[in-house]
């Protein structure tokens, strides 16, 4: 039995010492279990529902103000999908509060439909929205599933005036594209924006949402390939290159001219 | 004029600091670049250092001389550009021979580099006994077994024991004929009714103690200077205080010979200079940068198996920085920022040891600053001010690594380390060595049974500790009475108190590796593999067990009484001139050497494996990220290792924050975490381990690539390649 106030999580790992996923430095809790199936993911063993230790918020709590000297940050609820135990989550960021005082953050791909979720997303300080692709097309090819959940939270973001950082993985040849239809490298900012029509128009959708601080862009890497190895699961992503510092460059710039 | 007080009447350089000096609250923006001189000076500098490593890390020897303070000729690199003078012999980068420590580290050396011993230095010593020869003379057969076996190692029983500190600054302040007219009736008040040994051996040393300061004062002369009178101005203050130094380690080749604590003692006279007119800052930033260069430039003739220990020719010129005064004022001034950025002006290096007295009442603009060159140069070392100012005032400073001692007012008696990985295998295998089957330790039956028992192996392992913490002291007093017999420290003992407190400083090893092995006896199941001699030589782990470094209290609370049982056996015994035992965790470069001459561990360590350096959980053992081993760290227990508890943090830049701002922000709030939570040392590095990698392929593109090892900082490429690969190994906390 769930204890209401008390709820028991699935929690997949944590990280005492994030200094990337939010403000200042962060304890970070991963939740197990993701809906979906990112072929980027370095976290697949996070996937499943089924495995890892049971938590409750109050131990989870305790474990976390252990570390309230350090933390300037707060703590990040991440995943997996974190999400997908928004009871455990959205009682967690009480705890949190109502004992420490800490700023909570929770680290979303937005698969979830905003209206089953809102309890998390109401009681978070910040929501770190990671938006897998601005087209549908390659949403499904590379996630399996299209993003209307997470405009969709993000549109409940805007309207409750919670605090948004949107983040999106550069995954050249999928997100981003470097070379034209011939297998050319783009040599200029004009090219490459002219090959990458989807980001110069998640530029301006993003643009019109006022609870947008910030906007990152993370750089697609293999670190997490061995995790795909010791899982036996083939690693789509093997030839993908790292993007291009250019890539990198142009695209933020793509995204820093609509704010 | 300065603000007189009790300074005026008697030494006390405390008072003339707090009485003076000015703390600083801005910024870095008002500091100057390197002037013309500077760069030019510097670049020759450089040229030596260059030529030093071409000739295989020793670039020249005078085997004729014995060094004292007076041995030399003045030497200089270039006399028109040095704004400080003096070097160690007569030519930069020339190494002495300094025999009283022992004369047969003075042979192994000249052998190891092709020199041969000077007949005239060899007659010397068939009539002069040294330190080295005095402690065999008195060792027993026990306490060379536990030598030779490794229980026992780094003992300062064949070279000068260092971790002294003179207070230099006495000699800028006062003159030396002021310090020797205070010394007189220094000797002339311990004239007591009974001359017992105590009070002979102390006149005697104020004797010796008063010769040393005339040598100063004529060294000084051979360069020009009249340090028998006060400095009158900025430059003269640093020379004066250099001459001083300088004289320390023209006397000792000692295993650390720190600085102290000068910068904002200095920082009186620039600024009294600055406010006068009579200087600019760019030229006090110029006698800085001179000034540190000499530092950079100390050198000592050692043998390659000290190397090995030890790696990368390390002084420990050790300076403290920083901290918070008594009066509740920190001690933050401009030239805290002037000594640190001697590292922009000329680059990244490892000496002189730059220690940050850390609190977070520390201004913020100067937490951001101090922040920042540890991104940029991994040249710092960070210790928590207000753990120590409780035990040492905030006039202390820090000896090689992490012993804090008041200025002037106390001094350790240095005891290296004893492995306690070992003293556990010991435990084991009823007192016999697991390499070589020789029984070292007292005779017990070893250990039987198909798995280790953790009552059995617990109450063995204190029996074996009680014995090892008795021998050990009594080894060190040997090792401490031979060394004021026969290499006393006269120069830097002339620039202490007459009276003063002495501790007996031990130190252990190998702390991870004992509490991971307990916590896998007491938590998992341990099967130990046993040779035909019956000897443990391996062991199997069945089952999980919570390491040390996950803020795990089940291992966390093993360590604390580790050090708490360990410190209790060592203060049950008689110490040489009753010091007062202490401990540190501080194990150097020495862990590689460490983990090479101990076997397997019940932890699941093999056999030569390297232990991890000074307080640090085992590499790849902390599951939970970087704070919750800093947590492990920082419980333990400073009051049983009041001598130190060193821990080395490493981290890719990209994992401490997206731009260079965040990433200062957020070291300078793990550190301001890690000090509240009770830490006592911690080592930054902030380091790309592609960089490493290619320093170790391409040695020539990285001269200065600097790195903090447990206690002090290296020229990465003057590692061994062992202990290259075992920094790289080391944990660096990086997340996906």
């Amino acid at each position: 039995m769930q204890d209401c106030k008390n709820p028991i999580g699935r929690v997949h790992s944590i990280e005492t010492l994030g200094a990337l996923d939010g403000p200042g430095l962060r304890y970070i809790v991963f939740l197990q279990g993701c809906p979906l199936r990112c072929r980027y993911c370095h976290n697949p063993d996070s996937w499943e529902t089924d495995t890892e230790t049971l938590t409750t918020v109050d131990e989870q709590a305790d474990d976390i103000l252990r570390y309230k000297s350090y933390l300037t940050g707060g703590v990040t609820i991440s995943g997996g999908e974190p999400l997908f135990q928004a009871d455990f989550v959205a009682a967690l960021i009480h705890a949190c509060h109502e004992r420490g005082g800490l700023h909570c953050a929770v680290d979303t791909s937005g698969a979830m439909d905003p209206a089953s979720v809102s309890n998390a997303v109401d009681a978070a300080d910040l929501i770190l929205l990671d938006i897998k692709a601005f087209d549908d097309q390659i949403a499904l090819s590379l996630c399996g599933t299209d993003t209307k959940n997470a405009w969709n939270l993000l549109a409940y973001c805007e309207q409750t005036k919670k605090p948004v950082w949107i983040r999106h993985v550069l995954v050249p040849g999928e997100t981003v594209f470097e070379k034209n239809s011939n297998g050319d490298i783009f040599l200029t900012e004009e090219e490459f924006l002219d090959g990458n029509p989807q980001i110069t128009e998640g530029a301006a959708r993003l643009a019109k949402y006022a609870c947008i601080e910030r906007i990152d862009l993370l750089p697609f890497h293999k670190l997490g390939e061995f995790k795909w190895e010791n899982m036996g699961i083939p690693f789509t992503l093997k030839d993908t290159p790292e993007p291009m510092e250019s890539t990198a460059v142009w695209a933020a710039r793509a995204f820093a001219r609509q704010e | 004029m300065f603000v007189t007080g009790k300074w005026c009447e008697d030494i006390h350089v405390r008072d003339f600091i707090t009485r003076n000096y000015t703390p600083y609250d801005g910024d870095e923006s008002f500091l100057s670049p390197p002037t013309k001189n500077t760069k030019e000076l510097w670049s020759q500098v450089l040229a030596w250092r260059e030529k030093e490593i071409a000739a295989g890390g020793v670039l020249d020897i005078d085997e004729h001389t014995i060094s004292t303070i007076t041995s030399h000729k003045p030497g200089y690199i270039d006399r028109d550009l040095e704004r400080i003078v003096g070097i160690q012999t007569d030519s930069p980068l020339k190494r002495a021979i300094m025999p009283f420590g022992g004369i047969r580290m003075v042979r192994t050396s000249l052998k190891a580099y092709n020199r041969e011993m000077d007949p005239e230095v060899e007659r010397v010593f068939k009539y002069r006994k040294t330190h080295n020869d005095g402690v065999f003379d008195a060792y027993t057969p026990e306490m060379q077994r536990a030598r030779h076996a490794g229980l026992i190692t780094g003992l300062p029983d064949a070279y000068g024991r260092g971790r002294i500190i003179g207070d230099y600054r006495r000699v800028p302040l006062y003159g030396t004929s002021f310090l020797i007219s205070h010394k007189r009736k220094g000797k002339d008040n311990c004239t007591l009714d009974t001359m017992d040994p105590a009070t002979i051996q102390l006149r005697e040393e104020i004797a010796d103690q008063i010769r040393a300061l005339y040598d100063l004062t004529r060294m000084a002369q051979s360069y020009g200077f009249d340090i028998s009178v006060p400095a009158k101005n900025f430059r003269e203050a640093v020379q004066w205080l250099y001459f001083a130094y300088l004289g320390a380690v023209k006397e000792q080749n000692g295993a650390a010979m720190s600085l102290g604590r000068v910068s904002t003692f200095l920082d009186i006279y620039a600024q009294k200079d600055l406010d006068e007119g009579i200087i600019t800052e760019a030229e006090v930033q110029e006698v800085v940068d001179h000034f540190i260069m000499k530092l950079r430039m100390v050198r000592f003739l050692r043998t390659p198996a000290y190397d090995e220990l030890f790696s990368g020719d390390p002084t420990w010129v050790t300076e403290a920085i920083a901290g918070i005064g008594l009066d509740g004022r920190h001690m933050v001034t401009k030239m805290s920022y002037r000594f640190l950025h001697t590292l922009n002006n000329l680059g990244p290096a490892p000496e002189p040891n730059m220690t940050i007295l850390w609190s977070p009442k520390l201004p913020a603009a100067f937490k951001t600053y101090c922040s920042g060159l540890s991104i940029a140069t991994s040249s710092l070392q960070y210790e928590n001010d207000d753990l120590m100012r409780e035990k040492f005032g905030d006039d202390y400073a820090i000896a090689c690594c992490v012993s804090a001692m008041r200025v002037g007012k106390q001094l350790q008696f240095f005891g290296a380390r004893a492995n306690l990985a070992k003293a556990l295998l010991y435990a084991i295998n009823g007192g016999r060595d697991e390499k070589t089957g020789e029984q070292i330790g007292p005779v017990r039956e070893p250990l039987t049974g198909e798995y280790l028992n953790i009552d059995q192996v617990t109450a063995r392992f204190d029996e074996m500790c009680a014995w090892l913490g008795k021998l050990y002291i009594n080894t060190l007093n040997i090792i401490h009475y031979m060394h004021d017999k026969y290499c006393y420290e006269k120069l830097e003992m002339a620039l202490h108190d007459e009276k003063i407190v002495r501790t007996a400083a031990c130190g252990l090893a190998g702390l991870s590796v004992v509490v991971d092995s307990l916590s896998a006896i007491r938590y998992a199941r341990v099967k130990p593999i046993r040779n035909e001699e019956g000897l443990t030589t391996d062991f199997i782990i069945e089952g999980e067990y919570p390491a040390y470094g996950n803020d795990d209290p089940r291992a966390d609370k093993l360590a604390a009484g580790i050090l708490r049982s360990f410190m209790t056996e060592l203060s049950k015994h008689k110490t040489y001139r009753d010091s007062k035992p202490t401990l540190s965790i501080l194990t150097i470069t020495s862990n590689v050497v460490y983990g090479k001459m101990t076997g397997a561990t019940p932890d699941g360590r093999k056999a030569g494996e390297p232990f991890a350096p000074g307080a640090n959980p085992m590499h790849g053992r902390d599951r939970k990220g970087a704070l919750a081993s800093m947590r492990s760290v920082s419980q333990l227990p400073y009051d049983f290792s009041e001598d130190g508890i060193s821990y080395t943090f490493s981290i890719l830049p990209a994992t401490l924050g997206t731009t260079v701002e965040e990433q200062e922000k957020n070291l300078t709030g793990l550190m301001d975490g890690y000090f509240t939570d009770g830490g006592h040392h911690m080592n930054v590095n902030v380091i790309q381990r592609k960089v490493l990698l290619d320093a170790m392929e391409h040695p020539e593109k990285y001269p200065q690539l600097t790195i903090r090892v447990s206690g002090y900082a290296v020229h990465f490429v003057q590692l061994t390649r062992e202990q290259q690969l075992e920094v790289v190994r080391r944990t660096v906390h990086a997340r996906l």
